[in-house]
């Protein structure tokens, strides 16, 4: 029954949905649209759990499971396939993917129901999951780089989508041309991977690796260094996550999807499938541990005083990806893995009910304009307050036992892990304490909205399906517990090089979770105490360490930071140094004055008296000249001067008779 | 000296592609100033056009039917599978042209026009199988001097011929520079055939004469693919020139070139010993990076689109110039790939912007505002050119950065230099991605000042969605390519 | 004697190259051009080459040259405007002209005993000779020149032909 399962229609499907909606959606009535957009994923996520079912109930002995569609680039040496693959990581993946993608796409259908273009919307979210699923199918380096590039572009035209809005553009070309930064050390990581290995499949490298080919450290390093800028750039981890935030100008069930539940994750996924290069590079790993926490605690110190629920929950998804970025830091790369499938349930939910607030409260954004809305938006509150405790690690909710697991792992890593525990333990209670904040502030208390006419309302049951549907995976998520995930995905990304902690006390993993737990009730206390009821406690903390609070406001002011050191240099050098030599004043010539339209003899001979053309030849001179020295200098450098055999050079001659050989 | 040993009959049997474009290119003159004199002057450049289009289509049917190794009047031309490659593309790119040139008013001399492109092909294609110096001049000449006509025929157009004007003199001077260069690899050698040429520098060393001469062929050669420092033409001629041949500069003539540039590059490295040729490499790397560089850079600061893809083809041909320098034949076959591909994707993205001008009057970025709104075809075609001349995948552009990229790092002897200029080079098109993201803002995102709609002709807004088909094609399949363009 | 007389020609046709390009009226610099052709000519003889010296007295300084001054004076182009030039061409053009030039004579001079000399002489190659090369060996190029001047011819058919303003 294998034979007739095929993996191709995974992608395929959502593709042939956005060629449909793109093509002619324009012309097409809305209900058809919307059924276009809903049955394609849909039924990609029919075949991933067909796909699921036989292979994780019935025969899980032949994962991973690889088809070879045909020879990609056969280019002598080089030979690609064009190879997906199916293993438990992968299925696992798609059915997030498609799964959560399915709902987010439901849930779409009410949000964006009055908004122009909405079968454009539509073929792009199609178009993204397309290259969603392809990254994660993929067998080899190069059809997961496709598909790597393929969701930072249909990303970036989400983002971009509100086209009336410059924010909205910019913030799309933003996050594409830093994850192209990311992308090309991704790129200079496979080309790495391509000279030292002479291959790019995946597997093939894990046989490779596992038989001992004597590649050095040094070499697993430089990969794997070159992969974690990758990985940083979609992952959106310290240098590289100014693009998230910006990217929250999309539409919401953009954000979710793409900027929460998936996308973002892929540098996770990258890292976990490619573990076995970073098993071998203690250093890169370590790389990877202290990003990820600082990232978790430094992005959770930024969410704690925004005022835009949207950018709240952007801070929150990077500090959260830091945390898995942490677990693959500490080899623990199943508790990474679980952490980004129980996010992936709760930051979309919580986006969702972000939507649907925002959706209520015609576009409203800032939380300080909201409040009281538990009356009016009943069940986006309660699921809310799910997702809310499911992040803040409250027992036994999903976030719960993924955090744990994670931080369990990284105290039993060495003494950097340790550090890095009590980094990852603090982000826990400030996440529990911002979490809160944002929903004390959203749904309890009075309105604080200017706009008294308006009553805010709750929205169709497209978007709440969705929203409960969430909410009960992010309640029980976390049941199937760390152990049996861990098993489960051992097969693939279970560590092969066993490490010297692996022997670990249930007292010790017990004694970790309740100070978790602690940690976050403390949170959740302070963030109680300051916004349960409407109070000036809040205020008088900001204003008594207002040094602080206008660091983190302002984001430590890197995004500026960023704009003195790099771009606008670039600018400067493109527009005044560059403009200068190559257009300027010199080769432009103070005589290029043109009287009309002369006719052509006249038009010729006055040019030949222009500066302009002087400056030409000056040039070119100049350039030839540049390369003579620089060629003479070389050359001597080498010694071709002195040795030089000039008796074996034929004597000029213009006769042909003697010249001819 | 070379005896080649040819007379008219063998002369006419080993070039007839050529013969035949030349023939067409007669044609199209005795028919057009002969017969279609009164005729309506879209109507007369419809009939050249298409006669061309006939032309270049028959030429290439030749080649594909009749294509195979071979090496003709003894050694001044090869038809190898490469060049035939080249040659074929070379045609089609001409067609291409041609096609997009029907809607096309610049010139009152419709006949002249498509004869001038046509026997601008022939040059292309004898350059590009050209492997004796003096054929390799003779033809770059008549590329040159066909281009420097064609640059100035929009006549009422005073940026036209300025930038005829200064595409002239720059080429003239660096044809003399080339010619010098030539002259003393002549003398040093005794030959000007190519593989004579290697044969005899093997056996005698690297002389400092052979160095100038190097610079001088550098310099000639680096002018016709516009390389720093030898690129200031570029930008002027690209934005003055009417479209299609601007179109025609950065397309056909580049494969050309860049294919002579692989064949000298093969023989003054002698395939013997890397050192020896240690300072043409080190010479084309230079203007590799230098082009990477100043090209990149220049082209973040432009706001009319034509000086931004002429700019970002002085980038472009930084590339490509580093997959010479690797000199195997898979990065020579690398650089073939990446120059075909290019070239397509640049005739596509001029085709565009003629259209624009047509309605704008203007390439500037302001002109493309809301295209996406007044043609959304157009405009999904100007999103493809460009994301694939950024190097996006799944486009073609990527898979020729790969592949070249890929062929350098296997080149032998390769150490951290060139995994630095690779590095380098791919970092630079990570930043290129942003001024083609400006033009495609103005596309997709800045609401145009009128709503009604780019007028386009049916055959045009064909010719390009076809072109943006096999680049997206292209991309998927990318060896698709394989069997003609052997990528290893 | 063919030595003294190399270098005299030599000579006038490095003057004549330079006063063409100082000469302000179009026609002096034709004048010149005429100078240059014809010392070239005596050159051409001097290395033997009897039929291209004589090729380029009728072709060049005669034919060409009188066409370029009916030119010069069917247009009646006046004297040139002095502009003040470009101040590129002086800060870079000068010192990368002297640049190149030295390390052109820098490479010469190192070599010079070492290269092969060329014999001046009155011998004479033979019309065959020349003819073997030109339609023979060399075909390919000879002919690819004829398509050449086409193109120059129907360029300047096409861009000198009077074209009313749309």
């Amino acid at each position: 029954m294998t034979q007739h399962l095929h993996l191709w229609l995974i992608p395929i499907l959502p593709f042939v949905g956005f060629l449909l909606n793109g093509m002619l959606g324009r012309r097409l009535p809305k209900a058809v649209v919307s059924t276009i957009a809903l049955a394609f994923p849909l039924a990609s996520f029919a075949v991933v759990a067909r796909a699921a079912l036989i292979f994780i109930q019935v025969k899980p002995q032949i994962l991973p499971w690889l088809i070879n569609y045909s020879d990609w680039i056969n280019a002598g040496p080089l030979h690609i396939q064009f190879t997906l693959a199916l293993d438990q990581l992968t299925i696992l993946m798609l059915s997030i993917i498609t799964g959560v993608g399915f709902l987010i796409h439901l849930y779409s259908v009410g949000y964006m129901g009055h908004e122009e273009g909405y079968w454009r919307y539509f073929s792009y979210l199609n178009l993204f999951l397309f290259f969603m699923t392809v990254l994660v199918l993929a067998g080899n380096f190069l059809l997961m780089f496709v598909g790597w590039e393929g969701v930072g572009l249909a990303s970036y035209l989400l983002i971009g989508f509100y086209l009336d809005r410059d924010s909205a553009a910019n913030a799309g070309k933003k996050a594409f041309v830093v994850n192209r930064i990311g992308d090309f050390g991704f790129l200079v990581g496979i080309f790495l991977v391509l000279a030292n290995f002479h291959s790019l499949d995946f597997f093939a490298i894990n046989n490779i690796i596992h038989s001992n080919s004597g590649i050095s450290t040094a070499t697993f390093t430089a990969i794997g260094l070159c992969l974690i800028v990758g990985a940083c750039g979609k992952s959106a981890q310290i240098p590289l996550y100014v693009w998230l935030p910006d990217a929250m100008e999309g539409p919401t069930p953009v954000s979710a999807l793409i900027h929460a539940a998936t996308m973002v994750t892929a540098g996770v996924y990258m890292i976990a499938r490619t573990h076995s290069i970073f098993d071998r590079a203690p250093i890169a790993l370590a790389t990877i541990a202290i990003i990820g926490a600082a990232t978790a605690f430094f992005a959770a110190t930024v969410g704690l005083v925004q005022t835009d629920i949207k950018r709240v929950l952007a801070y929150s998804t990077i500090s959260q990806l830091g945390y898995m970025f942490l677990a693959c830091g500490v080899m623990a790369y199943s508790a990474g893995v679980f952490h980004l499938m129980t996010h992936a349930f709760f930051k979309a939910l919580l986006f969702l009910g972000a939507g649907s607030v925002i959706h209520g409260m015609s576009n409203e954004q800032d939380m300080r304009k909201m409040g009281g809305l538990r009356k009016c938006l009943p069940v986006t509150c309660w699921t809310m307050f799910a997702a809310v405790l499911a992040i803040s690690g409250i027992p036994p909710f999903a976030g719960f036992f993924s955090k744990d697991a994670i931080l369990a792992e990284a105290f039993q890593a060495g003494s950097l892990g340790k550090i890095l525990y009590f980094v990852g333990l603090a982000t826990a209670g400030l996440t529990s304490f911002y979490m809160f904040r944002l929903w004390y502030l959203t749904f309890l208390g009075e309105s604080r909205s200017e706009d008294h006419d308006h009553h805010p309302h709750e929205s169709p049951w497209s978007m709440l399906l969705p929203l409960v549907i969430l909410a009960i995976l992010s309640v029980c998520g976390g049941w199937i517990g760390y152990g049996r995930f861990s098993h489960l995905l051992s097969p693939v990304i279970g560590s092969d090089i066993v490490s010297p902690t692996e022997a670990s006390s249930g007292s010790l993993e017990l004694i970790l979770s309740i100070v978790a737990v602690a940690v976050a009730a403390l949170g959740w206390f302070v963030a109680h105490l300051l916004y349960f009821k409407p109070n000036d406690r809040a205020q008088k903390l900001a204003t008594s360490a207002r040094g602080i609070y206008s660091l983190l406001l302002h984001k430590y002011w890197i995004d500026e930071l960023y704009h003195a050191i790099f771009v606008a240099p670039l600018k400067f050098i493109s527009q005044y140094i560059l403009g200068w030599i190559g257009e300027g004043v010199l080769i432009r010539g103070s005589a290029w004055v043109l009287a009309g339209i002369a006719s052509l003899t006249g038009e010729l001979l006055r040019r030949w008296q222009s500066g302009n053309l002087r400056s030409y030849s000056g040039w070119l001179v100049a350039g030839a000249a540049a390369l003579l020295l620089f060629a003479a200098i070389y050359a001597n450098h080498l010694g071709i001067w002195i040795h030089f055999d000039p008796s074996k050079v034929l004597p000029i001659s213009i006769n042909p008779n003697a010249a001819g050989h | 000296m070379n005896t080649f040993a040819v007379n008219y009959g063998n002369l006419f049997s080993i070039t007839i592609p050529e013969t035949i474009l030349e023939v067409v290119s007669l044609l199209v003159l005795v028919v057009d100033l002969g017969f279609l004199r009164k005729s309506t002057q879209p109507a007369r450049m419809t009939a050249a056009c298409v006669l061309g289009v006939i032309g270049s289509v028959l030429a290439g049917l030749w080649l594909l039917t009749h294509s195979g190794t071979a090496s003709f009047a003894g050694d001044a031309l090869v038809l190898n599978s490469l060049v035939a490659a080249a040659q074929i593309g070379i045609l089609l790119l001409t067609a291409l042209v041609l096609l997009l040139s029907f809607q096309a008013e610049f010139s009152r001399n419709p006949g002249e026009y498509v004869a001038i492109v046509l026997l601008a092909t022939t040059g292309m294609m004898l350059v590009a199988a050209a492997r004796d110096l003096l054929v390799i001049f003779v033809a770059l000449e008549l590329l040159s001097l066909s281009l420097y006509v064609l640059a100035a025929f929009a006549k009422s157009s005073a940026l036209s011929s300025e930038a005829a004007l200064k595409y002239y003199l720059f080429g003239g001077m660096s044809a003399a520079l080339m010619l010098f260069g030539f002259s003393y690899l002549y003398g040093l050698t005794g030959t000007t055939n190519l593989n004579g040429i290697a044969v005899s520098l093997a056996s005698q060393g690297l002389s400092p004469l052979v160095v100038v001469a190097m610079v001088l062929v550098a310099a000639g050669l680096g002018f016709k693919v516009a390389a720093v420092p030898f690129h200031l033409w570029a930008p002027d001629t690209y934005q003055g020139a009417p479209a299609p041949v601007a179109a025609l500069i950065a397309s056909g003539s580049k494969v050309a070139s860049f294919a002579v540039l692989v064949a000298v590059t093969g023989s003054l490295i002698p395939a013997a010993s890397a050192s020896r040729g240690a300072t043409w490499i080190v010479l084309l790397v230079w203007m590799a990076g230098a082009s990477i560089l100043l090209g990149n850079l220049a082209a973040l600061a432009q706001t009319s689109v034509r000086r931004l893809l002429a700019y970002s083809a002085i980038a472009h041909a930084g590339y490509m110039l580093l997959g010479i320098a690797a000199n195997t034949p898979q990065s020579g076959a690398a650089v073939f790939y990446y120059a075909l591909t290019y070239a397509l994707t640049t005739v596509g993205a001029f085709g565009v912007i003629a259209v624009v001008e047509r309605n704008m009057g203007s390439d500037r970025f302001d002109a493309f505002a809301g295209l996406s709104r007044r043609n959304p075809l157009l405009a999904a075609s100007m999103l493809i050119f460009l994301l694939s001349l950024a190097g996006i995948p799944p486009l073609v552009g990527f898979w020729a950065k790969f592949n070249l990229f890929a062929a350098v790092l296997r080149a032998p002897g390769v150490g951290a230099w060139g995994l630095g200029m690779v590095i380098f080079a791919l970092a630079a098109s990570a930043v290129s991605l942003y001024y083609y993201l400006q033009v495609l803002k103005r596309v997709y995102v800045v609401p145009a000042m009128t709503d009604e709609p780019m007028a386009v002709s049916a055959l045009e807004q064909l010719v390009l969605l076809v072109i943006a088909l096999l680049v997206a094609l292209l991309g998927i399949f990318p060896s698709a390519l394989s069997g003609w363009i052997p990528l290893g | 004697m063919h030595l003294i007389l190399f270098i005299i020609f030599a000579g006038f046709c490095l003057a004549g190259a330079i006063n063409l390009l100082l000469q302000t009226h179009p026609i002096n610099s034709a004048l010149s051009l005429i100078v240059v052709m014809s010392s070239l000519a005596v050159l051409y003889l001097l290395l033997g080459a009897e039929f291209l010296a004589i090729a380029q007295i009728i072709v060049y300084a005669g034919a060409v040259m009188v066409l370029f001054t009916f030119v010069v004076m069917l247009l009646n182009v006046g004297e040139e405007e002095k502009t003040h030039g470009s101040k590129a061409a002086k800060i870079i053009g000068f010192p990368a002209i002297v640049a190149a030039f030295s390390v052109l004579t820098t490479v010469i001079l190192a070599i010079q005993n070492k290269l092969g000399g060329v014999k001046l002489s009155d011998g004479v190659t033979p019309m065959t000779e020349l003819s073997t090369v030109l339609f023979r060996d060399m075909l390919l190029p000879f002919e690819l020149t004829s398509v050449l001047i086409l193109v120059a011819i129907l360029g300047a058919v096409a861009l000198a032909r009077k074209e009313g303003h749309r």
